[in-house]
């Protein structure tokens, strides 16, 4: 196939600006999809992607456009993830095309993930293609938005394409637009081979698949491929393409996009944004972009039943077969017994595979609340990374802790600045830009501890913007902060699950909040329990939950035994949901008290 | 062993009749109750009737070992209403000749020489709603009667149980209501008890969903109880009657040696028994059709005066609850009821009635809560709590059942 006539574009959006209904259509317009066979979302394979409106992993699909010009094109659409939890992968299957359709909502405008794709798409390079779309809404303004493009984003809005999906408006602009804007891929097909691994996924029957794109030469079925970061050699048993049928190929040339199977046993065996290369005529230099993925938030994860242990253990190593961004390792907390220490790129991520654990596995969980990566430099010199507040050195070894700052990125209209602002400057934030894209609407820019945004702060900034300020982050680097550690203590004893780790001006109001909140959440036992709150050994607070003085039925209620029975399963049903720590019963909501305790 | 012993059906029988009619519908009250002027009561005799010859249409006759007559106001029937349905019963049966036949009534709704009547008229045992002795927590309550009208009833008891007319003899007294103090409630006791009575049940006041005073209770017209005195009532309640030779036998009940009411033994020990009237609820050997490992069945009769009347006519019943009882059900009602008696669950018996093996894991489930500490005894054939653990017992039922 000739170069010259291929075009690779992925679609980047905001969350339900209409990604995947306008992939729908392309997919139909190019004959890939009869209509009757269109299942809506069909790049979405996961029921939760469906659900979420989220696309979690990587589709590349071929299809082929006569254009206007009497020219038949190849166009490899390459549907992105989402969300900038998974920017790294966004980043590398941008980087597998030479264009991108910014589809923006005719209605709500430029929103925080346009602007962190529109980044990503500018690192790489991209030529960007605005698509306007839901035009056809009441509410419509693709003026505004417009505008918002070109102030906010500074990009020609001129040639933007007006299109409704839902509809099938502007669909056809659409794909002339890629094959007149979008530059073809240039590359050697005749210097040695260099393809880019954009993403990996497990498969029951083939082992692990990856979706590549090739840069210069050609990789041939039978071919020995050596991956450039990995340093691990294997053989090309079979090359296809989806269309989005699968469909098997001899080769891929340069600027194609297609699948390689070459027996590779666990996702974690390939990294995505590695280079490819032949295993006899190696390149002499890798692609650029390669970075190890870092997991950002930790959560722990524990069965509520002990016995149910192997059960969440085979679960997670099979949702880890797919997900190489992941990561996990045995834990053991004196609360909550055996489980697991689990790493995420964000929060968006751990909120999926948590769901994905209850909903397809059936397990019931205990999570604990999300805590970021630390790093600490002790006294001797040595310096560790913690995820749990429990590994935390006693304080006397400490010499200073690093945590995550990032770069959040909060669209909104104008009249909620004061608000955002205070809500930023609460959560250490400082603010490093603020620009308007339209007198009504703004884009503030903070540095902020990753720490102050785990917890609540995406839920506390939609309540105050009345939900229309939206967000997104990015990691900047790490920064010493003055932190300690804050204890709960039930009962005398420490529950290592409910320690984190403050800043330290906010330690007394954090610990009385999160006591307070507990006495609420933790029923009335047997004998009196005391929760208190401590940083060191100094205790700054502290509530009792009195003993439960009187749990007795009056009467029997005559001959009424079914009733009676009936009250006693209710009670034991609230029982069974709790975990036991120590002496005390623990309801599953005091682990994650620590995420809103500021509500009351 | 065989785990059949239950589905047989029983030697003796137990019978439960409601009457639903009051003259005024109490604060507190949470049972299938009417409040009327006039109360119908031989068209509800009619119907009960009715109810029996349906229901004893598959039941094998046994002889009748005891009968309450709850409500409501049974005390209102009349005792030519009460001799007719004792008559019946005798018929079908037979009464034991010392079978407990109880008669619950209220000290506002008795003309002097009523309770004779009705002891005339076959009635053995008398449970009277005492409640308070105290005009103002009479009211309080809700109560139609007050202090004067108590004790006229509770003399003419007196009376009655020295001449051997009554058998034996129970009151009720409500405690914790928000005021009362421990003083108060010695006196209560004290004054009841000293009018001889082998028998006292004494409840503490509870806040029931759906009912008046938990309406009021929730918009701040009245206090709740407070929890923790009732608890120390709970506690002081022993000593208070053991003075006059009464012993708790069950968590609300106290009598003398040979007066514990045979027919809540009843319920409490797994016995079957026979219920008639409206929301009324009966425990009867498995139906013909009913699945393995049915050890019995409980029904309870609809709470709707019209629907059970207009079923009942027709020669059916109406019920709004039917459960199929098996082995495992049985042993957490057992463990339910059995743990509120001081005797204590009789394991040797539930092992004969359900079999070996359900009982086996309550046993494994009792040793281990006995080994963090809960309050209980476990004997060979016996489990059962510590005093102490009385007021604590749901908590404790929790982590058995």
């Amino acid at each position: 196939m000739k170069a010259k006539n291929i075009r690779n574009f992925s679609i980047i959006a905001h969350i339900d600006h209409g990604k995947s209904t306008l992939a729908d259509r392309i997919l139909e317009m190019t004959g890939a999809v009869e209509k009757r066979d269109m299942q809506a979302q069909f790049l979405d394979s996961m029921d939760i992607e469906r659900e979420r409106g989220i696309t979690i992993k990587s589709q590349a699909v071929r299809l082929h456009y006569t254009a206007k010009d009497g020219e038949t094109y190849t166009l490899h659409l390459i549907d992105t993830p989402g969300h900038v939890d998974f920017g790294y992968e966004v980043s590398r299957s941008l980087a597998a095309c030479e264009g991108a359709l910014l589809v923006v909502d005719a209605v709500q405008g430029v929103e925080a993930q346009t602007l962190a794709n529109v980044y990503l798409a500018i690192d790489a390079d991209l030529t960007l293609i605005p698509v306007i779309n839901k035009i056809d809404l009441p509410a419509a303004d693709p003026e505004e938005v417009k505008r918002e493009i070109e102030e906010g984003i500074g990009l020609d809005a001129h040639e933007a394409v007006m299109a409704s999906a839902k509809s099938g408006i502007g669909i056809q602009d659409t794909l002339e637009a890629v094959v007149r804007l979008i530059p073809p891929p240039e590359g050697d097909p005749e210097a040695p081979l260099r393809a880019m691994v954009f993403d990996s996924q497990y498969d029951a029957y083939r082992g692990v698949i990856i979706q590549v794109r090739v840069f210069d030469g050609t990789v041939t079925k039978g071919d020995k491929i050596f991956f450039m970061s990995g340093g691990t050699e294997y053989e090309v048993q079979e090359i296809r393409v989806r269309t989005p049928k699968e469909v098997v190929v001899d080769n891929l040339s340069v600027g194609e996009v297609g699948i390689l199977v070459c027996g590779i046993k666990t996702v974690r065996d390939v990294r995505v944004g590695d280079t490819i290369t032949h295993a006899r005529r190696k390149a002499a230099e890798a692609l650029q972009g390669f970075k190890e993925i870092q997991q950002m938030v930790y959560s722990g994860i524990f069965p509520v039943e002990s016995t149910e242990y192997q059960n969440l253990r085979d679960a997670i190593e099979k949702l880890a077969l797919n997900d190489s961004s992941f990561s996990w390792e045995p834990e053991t907390s004196g609360a909550l017994g055996f489980g697991f220490r689990c790493g995420f790129l964000g929060l968006l991520h751990m909120e999926v595979f948590q769901e994905r654990l209850e909903r397809e596995y059936d397990v019931d969980l205990i999570t604990t609340a999300p805590s970021v990566i630390y790093r600490v430099e002790k006294v001797d010199g040595t310096i560790m990374e913690l995820s749990n507040p429990g590994d935390l050195p006693v304080s006397g070894d400490i010499k200073i802790i690093r945590e995550p700052f990032i770069r959040c990125t909060i669209p909104t209209p104008s009249e909620y600045i004061g608000p955002v602002v205070k809500l930023c400057t609460e959560r250490r934030g400082v603010q490093k830009d603020m620009k308007y894209m339209s007198p009504k609407r703004v884009v503030l820019e903070y540095e902020m501890p990753l720490a102050e945004i785990i917890f609540d702060f995406f839920d506390k900034l939609k309540t105050v913007t009345r939900g229309y300020a939206s967000l997104d982050y990015e990691f900047l680097e790490f920064r010493a902060g003055d932190l300690v550690k804050l204890d709960i203590l039930l009962h005398s004893e420490v529950v290592d699950a409910l320690s984190v780790i403050v800043h330290r001006d906010a330690a007394y109001t954090k610990g009385k909040a999160l006591v307070a909140k507990l006495r609420k959440v933790i029923p009335r036992q047997q004998f009196d329990v005391a929760i208190q709150a401590a940083v060191g050994a100094r205790i700054i607070s502290r509530e009792t939950v009195k003993a439960l003085r009187k749990d007795v039925t009056a009467k029997c209620y005559g001959g009424d035994i079914s009733r009676k029975r009936k009250l006693l399963e209710k009670q034991k049903a609230g029982k069974r949901r709790m975990k036991q720590v120590g002496a005390v019963d623990v309801p599953q909501e005091a682990f994650l008290a620590v995420l809103s305790t500021d509500d009351d | 062993m065989t785990a059949a012993a239950m589905t047989q059906p029983p030697a003796t029988w137990a019978v439960y009749v409601h009457f639903p009619y009051c003259l005024h519908r109490c604060a507190y009250c949470d049972f299938a109750t009417i409040a009327v002027r006039d109360v119908p009561r031989e068209a509800y005799l009619a119907s009960i009737v009715q109810e029996f010859t349906t229901r004893t249409r598959d039941l094998p006759a046994a002889p009748i070992a005891s009968v309450f007559l709850g409500g409501g106001t049974p005390s209102l029937w009349g005792p030519r209403n009460i001799s007719d349905l004792l008559e019946m019963l005798h018929r079908w049966g037979g009464l034991l000749p010392d079978a407990e036949i109880t008669l619950e009534a209220n000290p506002g709704t008795l003309e002097s020489g009523d309770l004779r009547a009705y002891a005339s008229a076959g009635i053995r045992r008398v449970s009277v709603g005492i409640q308070a002795l105290d005009d103002g927590r009479l009211a309080a309550l809700d109560r139609i009667h007050d202090a004067g009208a108590a004790r006229r009833t509770l003399a003419e008891i007196a009376d009655l149980l020295a001449s051997g007319r009554l058998r034996s003899a129970s009151a009720d007294l409500l405690f914790g209501a928000p005021g009362q103090t421990m003083q108060d409630l010695q006196r209560d006791v004290d004054a009841v008890l000293g009018y001889g009575l082998p028998h006292l049940s004494a409840y503490s006041l509870t806040v029931e969903a759906g009912t008046p005073l938990a309406g009021q209770v929730a918009r701040g017209l009245r206090k709740a109880p407070d929890d923790d005195l009732q608890s120390d009532m709970l506690d002081a309640l022993p000593k208070m009657t053991a003075g006059h030779g009464l012993h708790r036998y069950e968590v609300s009940n106290f009598a003398t040696e040979g007066h514990q009411c045979r027919h809540n033994l009843t319920y409490w020990t797994g016995g079957r028994y026979l219920a008639l009237g409206v929301g009324a609820h009966g425990f009867l050997p498995p139906r013909q059709d009913a699945a393995a490992g049915v050890l019995g069945h409980r029904y309870g009769n609809t709470r709707s005066h019209a629907a059970w009347s207009a079923a009942v006519g027709k020669g059916r019943v109406c019920e709004e609850i039917q459960e199929d009882i098996d082995a495992e059900t049985h042993v957490t009602e057992r463990l339910m009821t059995g743990l509120r008696l001081a005797a204590g669950v009789d394991l040797a018996a539930l092992r004969r009635d359900v079999g070996d093996q359900p009982c086996e894991a309550l046993v494994l489930r009792a040793e281990r809560a006995v080994r963090r500490g809960r309050p209980l005894e476990l004997e060979a054939d016996w489990l059962r709590l510590r005093p102490e653990g009385v007021r604590l017992l749901d908590a404790i039922l929790t982590e058995l059942a």
